[in-house]
């Protein structure tokens, strides 16, 4: 099923998952993981559901290019308020920030899917889990993994979330 | 494996308490057998790096998230416990539970035993525990001082790598040998540590006419940090690092889950001290080897040989039941896990307390939002403590408690960052840069408490076997009775008011909120209070110093058995407020001098 995502479908889920994680491409990038994620969305669910997704945050983003409060509300009123859309676009998140895919909801999958075979909770990979954006969020680094070295804790936290 | 082998002793337990024994008596050069439950692994660090792997990809990541469970050795989890209908036992996980009340706490049943995930903590006991008897009248004395075990605390502290102050160490009666320093110097206290020390500056506590001034004090860890050079009288310490690794983790480096896996090993475990052992080439480790029973020689009331099940693969429940015979024996295998053995064997001692006084400390959790940023979620799980409520005269009225600090936020209680996360995203309708914000600032402002309270022995909470309840070897699976007597409740209402204070004294918003339904929760005179587990797990074969009140000396040798020693936390006579294991280390150095002293005397018979 993945030999079917194409280069531009990638560049589109990644342009998304900036936006609804709130890191930047490059960050989203540098983590290694968006052919993985897309791939593990796709290989859950199934590419249809991707590919109309990501088109309708394309078609957002083209247009209300450079006006970033009217995309937030249009990204709430089309894609979060949306019965169909928010709890994919929610596991989305959650995939980003914890390497985890969640199962949909029952409901969900009756209202928008044929049953999804391979639709189960996971974590990704190991890699997937130190690469979760949710530490950098809080200003922290995956337990276990990219340490900050001795001593680090007895510093003053960070001002902001890394970028 | 060389079944016709000879050995001089057989060890069952390759934990802390088995490891130190091995080696004590491997370098005296006896030669010694371990028999250990859990899967055969390499002393390879890429072997170690498989249980991170494990943990990495385990979604629920609790303390033995990193370590497979094995039907064959099966270990309890904390996941396991619920609230327990009276009179219907809950066989949920591995522990058969009466209840009233659940036992929380869990061990490992791998190679190194339960030191791969503990966290840590190598406090040392009060000089007043050795005698709560006597001078509070609750709970029991030891059979010994503070001073008898002083010198094998210092073993223990070498063994172990200890990082600590002695200044910050000398509370309650608590002293050392003049010029005595740690191995290493403390480990670095938080930045929470340091805001909360501010914040506690002149605050005392006020409970039942007593005041008690509050210090924040860096904690004694099992972890590497600068050696200190006037160690042993100028010699200094070298830091052990990783097994097979030793470059790697000769200083903690801040990875944040000691508990349940140190990746470099910078925090001791029983690996290190199991790699010791083996080097003297005296000892050996049969793996897979379920220890199921001991049997007597009739006519000298000895212990005349151990039996085991040896399987070939964890899944299968296939085995073979061999026996071996030794001069002596030493039973480490777990606090529980002894106690199975031994009435397994139809072995209850003279006194009748094996298995009885199961202790653990009931931990209460309390946590709130600082009033500023204080960088939760880094560093070793806890760095500092508060040790104005581990003694005093209100012992007689109410248990004593230790307070840890929690570097990991409101992980422990409340899974965070993880439930943040979801309810900001489910609940919120947050995404984006909002969502990045909003994590980051509630996530840096959480702290936690956790108050130890101290459970004193009592022979109704105990370990039984039941035919019914096996494992897939068709060992037993323990029973448990369990639980809190009214002193130890009242300790967690003076803990849960400590934190009531303290909170308003350093202006933290207390967010701390039990689940009715939880295991653990109690609703206590119109109080509300929320237990769980330690980890702790003592008394099960009990110290004391007669036959009839328990079932080992102080040297941890049977009343019963002259040649079988009962070797870990489950001889501990009281629990105290501290957390057991740097005891247990100086209690198994003391049992491995008297071990080799009595094989010396009896081999020149």
């Amino acid at each position: 099923m993945s030999n079917t995502i194409t280069t531009d479908l990638g560049n589109a889920f990644k342009a998304m998952s900036a936006a609804f994680t709130g890191f930047d491409e490059a960050t989203l990038q540098g983590t290694g993981l968006n052919d993985t994620y897309l791939d593990t969305v796709v290989t859950s669910l199934n590419l249809e559901l991707v590919e109309e997704l990501a088109g309708l945050y394309v078609a957002l983003a083209v247009e209300f290019e450079g006006d970033e409060a009217g995309l937030t509300r249009a990204l709430r009123h089309r894609i979060f308020a949306n019965p169909k859309w928010a709890p994919l676009a929610q596991n989305i998140i959650q995939l980003w920030y914890t390497g985890t895919w969640t199962q949909m909801s029952y409901a969900w999958t009756q209202a928008y899917g044929p049953f999804f075979p391979n639709d189960m909770t996971k974590i990704v990979s190991s890699q997937a889990y130190k690469q979760g954006l949710m530490w950098k969020a809080v200003g922290a680094h995956p337990m276990g993994a990219k340490q900050e070295g001795f001593a680090s804790w007895a510093y003053p936290p960070p001002a902001k979330p890394e970028d | 494996m060389n079944q016709d082998k000879n050995f001089d002793v057989v060890v069952v337990g390759a934990g802390i308490a088995g490891a130190i024994t091995a080696k004590q008596l491997a370098e005296k050069g006896f030669s010694v057998l371990i028999l250990e439950a859990g899967v055969q692994k390499k002393n390879s660090y890429k072997s170690y790096l498989s249980y991170l792997d494990h943990y990495y990809v385990n979604q629920i990541k609790i303390p033995n998230s990193p370590f497979p469970n094995n039907p064959d050795a099966p270990q309890p989890l904390v996941t396991d416990a619920t609230q327990i209908t009276p009179g219907t036992p809950d066989t949920t996980g591995y522990f058969v539970q009466n209840g009233p009340q659940p036992f929380q706490s869990t061990y490992t049943r791998s190679k190194g035993g339960t030191t791969l995930h503990w966290l840590g903590t190598c406090l040392r006991m009060l000089p007043d525990d050795f005698k709560e008897k006597s001078l509070y009248g609750t709970g029991r004395d030891w059979p010994m001082t503070y001073e008898d075990l002083m010198p094998y605390y210092r073993m223990a502290e070498h063994e172990i790598g200890v990082s600590a102050c002695v200044d910050d160490q000398t509370f309650h009666g608590v002293h050392f040998e003049e010029d005595y320093v740690y191995p290493m110097k403390k480990i670095p206290q938080s930045y929470l540590d340091q805001k909360l020390g501010e914040w506690a500056d002149g605050f005392h506590f006020e409970y039942e006419g007593s005041s008690h001034e509050v210090k924040v004090v860096s904690t004694p860890q099992g972890r590497n940090s600068t050696p200190n050079p006037d160690y042993n009288h100028g010699e200094g310490y070298m830091p052990v690092g990783a097994v097979d690794n030793p470059d790697l983790g000769q200083r903690c480096e801040g990875n944040s889950a000691c508990v349940p896996i140190c990746p470099v090993q910078a925090k001791y475990n029983a690996l290190k001290t199991l790699k010791k052992a083996t080097e003297t080439g005296r000892v050996e480790i049969w793996s897979q080897c379920v220890v199921s029973g001991v049997e007597v020689d009739e006519d000298s009331g000895e212990i005349s040989s151990i039996i085991y099940k040896e399987y070939a693969h964890p899944d299968s429940g296939e085995h073979e039941t061999k026996k071996i015979s030794a001069k002596r024996y030493v039973l480490a295998a777990h606090a529980v896990e002894n106690a199975k053995i031994m009435l397994a064997s139809g072995l209850s001692s003279s006194s009748d307390q094996m298995g009885r006084n199961l202790m653990d400390h009931p931990v209460l959790l309390t946590w709130g939002l600082a009033p500023e940023n204080i960088g939760a979620l880094r560093g070793p799980g806890s760095t500092s403590g508060i040790p104005a409520m581990r003694g005093g005269k209100f012992r007689s009225k109410y248990s004593p408690f230790r307070v840890e600090i929690g570097n990991w936020g409101w992980n422990w209680p409340d899974n965070s960052p993880y439930t943040q996360l979801a309810n900001a995203v489910t609940k919120g309708n947050m995404f984006g840069k909002e969502l990045k914000q909003h994590l980051f600032d509630v996530s840096q402002k959480m702290f936690r408490f956790g108050f130890l309270v101290e459970q004193q022995p009592d022979p109704e909470n105990r370990v039984t076997l039941d035919p019914q309840y096996t494992d897939q070897l068709g060992n037993y699976r323990p029973v448990i009775n369990y639980d809190l007597t009214e002193h130890v409740v009242k300790g967690l209402e003076a803990a849960k008011e400590f934190s009531k204070q303290f909170f308003q004294a350093a202006g933290i918003n207390d967010q701390t909120e039990y689940n009715p339904s939880s295991p653990g929760y109690m609703y206590n005179d119109g109080n509300e209070l929320w237990w769980q587990g330690a980890g702790h797990l003592a008394g099960t074969h009990i110290m004391g110093d007669s036959p009839d009140n328990s079932v080992v000396d102080k040297y941890q040798r049977c009343w019963d058995w002259p040649n079988l020693y009962m070797v870990g936390c489950g001889s501990m006579a009281s629990v105290s407020t501290s957390n057991p294991t740097l005891t247990m280390a100086a209690m198994s150095f003391m049992a491995a001098d008297h071990l080799i002293e009595d094989l010396e005397k009896s081999s020149t018979y």
